[in-house]
């Protein structure tokens, strides 16, 4: 009982509350307490690898029975002609072995045409890869990167006779492409990309031959491998593709048809009236979006068969896939990901508990943990729990650029006050009622076995409960005087009130947690109040700089030089401190200039990248970590825990799924475990 | 009569045209756009927009046009049968709906006529046997029925659905009917599905319908011509479905004009918890996002259809109602 009352509190995760909780209680009415034994669920990260040692490969290969048919009916090439010449093929040792081909599906389930993430994650085309730790970058659509001296000029090779989904070569063209003609282009709206351009200076990305690229960076960048193995603009065509033409590579052949450099503008103007879009950049941002369009031609595992904007979308195999399994099977197994449009999230937490999802982390909610172990047998899947690296799956951000109210202002850049409210915060009651006790709670450094770790004690540093210190450092700022509800007064006599901005419909349940918090910081006298927002709402208000401060998660900020969004201000959007990030995007054109600590840290992280010996880059790393967690810019309150894309079901026949997955962004999970590698074993 | 439909008609059109300009502003008023909340959902999957890139998008979508131009726009590519292309969805507005409006339809209807083919018969027996055991045990249940939001009742049934049967009830169809083309065994499927929402839907309507019958009737039998239709000897089962019936289905006609509406846009909780392929999830989603062209088309058809509907049932009334036929004559 005491668990389904909890349950019943902490469920108003999603945009429905009222109907969250009735769910959960519900479910939860016929079940006794359920211990959550972590351990049992948390396994060792593991994944498939990638043999690069020629010698070693298969010389057989086999595809699946289903394209046997298309090849004897003579629509499609044999195996030989659509991999790419033989010492170039992808070789994967998959986790545990070579599987069997199978037309039985992979279900699962996504929340609509925004919902792209869930295919985006599964089905992916990196030009370069991961290990399953993410200590190495691997090939993958690139068999090999080697950069200059300099840190400069990058030339990546790529795999000769490799092809599109459809058959035509893929080749350095397609780089040059989406660089000249989609990037640079005016109308498209990108302009310039971060990584490739920095500061305004443009590099360049050129053809040497049909399969080998050269990028020259206007700055050394030694962690260029990693941006394109990661989650970047430059790195991945299916998962960028719908981001205003990013990627990194497109198809030229087909999207040239769309493109006003390769047709008459007539004729242009006529398909685009034809498709009833306003201009062709819409119309051409469609057709780059595989999830969106079944013919862009693709080098995922799967295409879509039917687009992410129907009720039921299908990703059907790649035929020209370029990637075998060490005995030469031509990956996928599966023929088939079938993904069902399911608004509600409950509806698809209950589909999962109800064994009707064969694979998926994403939607799937930590709250209802008893339920998805209660149910494992009887629902024919197995539980795992993916926590994240990351220090904060809930911290309180201060907008250190806030500037509506001069007095709250001033106590914001007060870095006692900003300690004394970490200090406030209980965060074992947050962690026990929303993370059912598998959190961490602290500050927003990294898990202590990352590499940029500055040390155990940092997790502790301003983030314990210590009400009797936090009371202290606020009577010693001169907030002493309270009014008739002990609160505190403002310098100028009226009530200190701190706005919570608390967005709803996230995979962690920020307005409740909120209230929490609230509660927690009255018995310091502080009050507050916490706003409930939609997304929408928050970015408007953000953008206006109106927020005071927000509820946030740090995820992939653990990969410290990945992407700095969740680690500093560094856009104008930045919910830590938008006028600061605006000047650090700006570099200082425009915004506001921050402080003295965060210009170090900003400059740090810039240049860090340049340094071509990685004990450097890790030396700063940690210095930059330090620094946070003493300036708690971010008050850390629960982190390392699987709230977001963690709580993970597979069926029990499902072959290859790892005990544990990496879980951040740059790894795409469940991307760095291969899906194309899962397999049904009957 | 002629005259009078082509006043009805008259007033209809002028309503749907503020009403199609009305559902524009209203959307519009919310902060931000859709640009907005789409920039907001790329950056929570980790994909950052710059300021400029924000601001391209919005000239694509022609999003930084004053409202009346927008507005505009709008509506005279509406009046050429183009509803737009949906910004979140990218495909077309009318292929959108067209697909899920036939579902909605279906929902709707089997849901109105599982609540009338129960409310309307129940309501005569609870009326005719006032305070019988029979009328006490419905009474109670209407209330129920009254009392519990649907939403609820669907999730009492998918939970009952799995721990009695393991299986998760939700949606309209099988999974392996999902991809097919219409045929016979798809519509036996379909409705093999249907008859989940439809009683969910129906109940709170079934529940108000039968009071409101119970308590029209009551008031019929009691009446003059009723005591002098028995006591000429009519049988009694006669009379009662002969004239008080008739009069007191008069409540229920006038307000199916509210009906279509209401079972469209009310059943968006429902819908949601049910997976249901239909309309109301997809203007819920469309709000969010602020996906102006398709919420607009769907609040624009919303007023359309309260407008048919209120027609329609006045032309009903005039039929089952004579009194009003003749008046408006003379």
């Amino acid at each position: 009982m005491r668990m389904t009352k909890r349950m019943a509190r902490s469920a108003g995760l999603l945009r429905r509350p009222l109907l969250a909780a009735t769910l959960a209680v519900l479910i939860g009415a016929g079940t006794s307490t359920v211990a959550v034994a972590q351990d049992a669920y948390i396994g060792t990260i593991e994944g498939p690898s990638t043999v690069t040692d020629v010698s070693a490969f298969p010389k057989q290969f086999q595809q699946a029975p289903s394209l046997d048919a298309l090849v004897a009916k003579g629509e499609l090439p044999p195996l030989a002609d659509r991999l790419p010449v033989l010492e170039d093929i992808l070789v994967v040792k998959p986790l545990q072995a070579s599987g069997v081909y199978s037309s039985k599906p992979i279900r699962r389930a996504f929340t609509g045409p925004g919902d792209g993430a869930q295919a985006r994650r599964y089905n992916r085309d990196p030009i370069l890869f991961f290990n399953p730790d993410q200590s190495e970058v691997t090939p993958n659509i690139a068999k090999s990167i080697e950069g200059s001296e300099d840190g400069k000029v990058w030339t990546l090779h790529l795999r000769k006779g490799m092809k599109w989904s459809d058959g035509h070569p893929f080749t350095a063209d397609d780089f040059v492409f989406w660089y000249e003609h989609m990037v640079k282009h005016p109308e498209m709206g990108k302009s310039q990309v971060a990584i490739i351009s920095i500061a305004g200076q443009l590099g360049t990305v050129e053809k040497v031959d049909e399969v080998t690229v050269r990028y020259t960076l206007p700055q050394a960048n030694f962690l260029f491998p990693e941006a394109l193995a990661g989650w970047t603009v430059i790195s991945s065509h299916w998962g960028w593709g719908q981001a205003m033409g990013g990627g990194g590579f497109a198809p030229a052949h087909y999207l040239k048809q769309f493109h006003p450099d390769f047709v008459e503008k007539a004729d242009l103007d006529k398909l685009v009236a034809e498709s009833g879009f306003d201009n062709w950049p819409l119309l051409f941002s469609e057709r780059n979006n595989g999830t969106l369009n079944p013919d862009l031609p693709v080098v995922t595992p799967w295409k879509s068969s039917t687009a992410a904007n129907q009720d039921v979308w299908v990703l059907e195999r790649n035929p020209y896939y370029y990637a075998v399994d060490t005995d030469g099977n031509q990956l996928p197994y599966v023929d088939e990901v079938v993904n069902t449009l399911i608004s509600d999230i409950e509806a698809i937490n209950l589909k999962a508990i109800a064994g009707e999802i064969d694979f998926q982390a994403r939607h799937l909610s930590v709250n209802k943990l008893p339920l998805f172990i209660e149910n494992q047998e009887r629902g024919s899947y197995k539980l795992y729990l993916d926590p994240a690296a990351s220090g904060a799956n809930v911290m309180a951000s201060f907008n250190m650029s806030y500037d509506a109210d001069p007095v709250v202002a001033e106590l914001i850049a007060n870095k006692s006050f900003r300690h004394a409210l970490g200090l406030g915060i209980d965060r074992d009651q947050i962690n026990e009622t929303f993370f059912l006790g598998i959190g961490t709670p602290g500050s927003i450094v990294p898990a202590e076995d990352n590499a940029y770790s500055p040390g155990a004690e940092y997790r502790q540093l301003w983030a314990v409960t210590d009400p009797e210190q936090a009371n202290a450092l606020l009577d010693e700022i001169g907030l002493t005087s309270k009014d008739d509800d002990g609160f505190r007064l403002r310098p100028d006599g009226k009530r200190l009130t701190i706005e919570i901005a608390a967005v709803t419909g996230s995979f962690v349940d920020y307005p409740a947690i909120g209230e929490m918090i609230r509660q927690h910081w009255a018995k310091i006298g502080i009050d507050a109040v916490v706003q409930q927002m939609d997304r929408t709402l928050y970015g408007t208000r953000n953008a206006a700089n109106e927020n005071m401060m927000s509820l946030w998660d740090n995820g992939n900020s653990e990969r410290i030089y990945s992407s700095p969004f969740n680690l500093f201000p560094a856009a104008a959007d930045s919910f830590m401190a938008p006028r600061w990030g605006e000047w650090f995007a700006t570099n200082g054109a425009s915004g506001v200039e921050p402080s003295a600590e965060m210009k170090d840290v900003m400059v740090a992280w810039r240049d860090a990248p340049s340094l071509p010996n990685p004990e450097d880059r890790i030396a700063v790393g940690k210095k930059i970590w330090a620094t946070m967690a003493e300036e708690a810019w971010s008050i850390g309150v629960i982190g390392l825990a699987p709230a977001v894309m963690g709580v993970r079901v597979a069926k029990t026949d499902l072959g290859n799924v790892p005990s544990r997955q990496l879980n951040n962004t740059d790894a795409m999970t469940p991307g760095i475990s291969r899906p194309e590698t899962f397999f049904w074993k009957n | 009569m002629t005259d009078f439909i082509a006043r009805k008609l008259f007033t209809a059109l002028v309503t749907i045209w503020i009403v199609s300009m009305l559902s524009f502003v209203i959307i519009q008023l919310p902060p931000g756009d859709y640009v907005t909340s789409y920039v907001q959902q790329l950056m929570n999957s980790g994909t950052a927009v710059s300021a400029q890139e924000a601001e391209a998008l919005r000239a694509q979508y022609g999003l930084d046009d004053p409202v009346w131009v927008q507005y505009f726009k709008w509506i005279t590519r509406v009046l050429r049968g183009d509803f737009g292309v949906s910004m979140e969805w990218q495909r077309p507005v009318a292929d959108l709906l067209g697909e899920r409006m036939l579902l909605t339809i279906i929902v709707s209807l089997s849901a109105i006529l599982f609540a009338w083919a129960v409310a309307i018969p129940v309501g005569i027996y609870s009326a005719v046997r006032q305070y019988s055991l029979g009328d006490n045990v419905f009474t109670f249940v209407g209330f129920l029925g009254l009392a519990i939001p649907d939403f609820l009742l669907a999730l009492v049934f998918l939970y009952f659905g799995y721990e009695l049967f393991g299986v998760h009830l939700g949606g309209l169809f099988s999974p392996e009917f999902q991809r097919a083309p219409w045929s016979l065994a798809k519509a036996w499927d379909l409705l093999a599905h249907l008859w989940l929402p439809a009683v969910i839907l129906g109940t709170s309507g079934m529940a108000a319908q039968m009071r409101v019958m119970r308590a029209n009737l009551l008031d019929e039998l009691r009446k003059p011509y009723v005591v002098t239709a028995e006591a000429k000897g009519l049988k009694r089962s006669h009379v009662i479905l002969k004239y008080p019936l008739r009069a007191s289905l008069n409540p229920l006609v006038s307000t199916i004009g509210y009906l279509l509406p209401t079972v469209v846009s009310g059943s968006i909780i429902v819908s949601l918890v049910l997976a249901l392929p239909t309309v109301g999830p997809l203007l819920l989603g469309a709000l969010l996002s602020q996906d102006m062209y398709l919420a607009g088309a769907i609040i624009l058809l919303l007023g359309v259809l309260t407008v048919i509907g209120t027609f329609l049932s006045d032309l009903l009334l005039m039929w089952v109602e004579p009194r009003l036929r003749f008046r408006r004559i003379a």
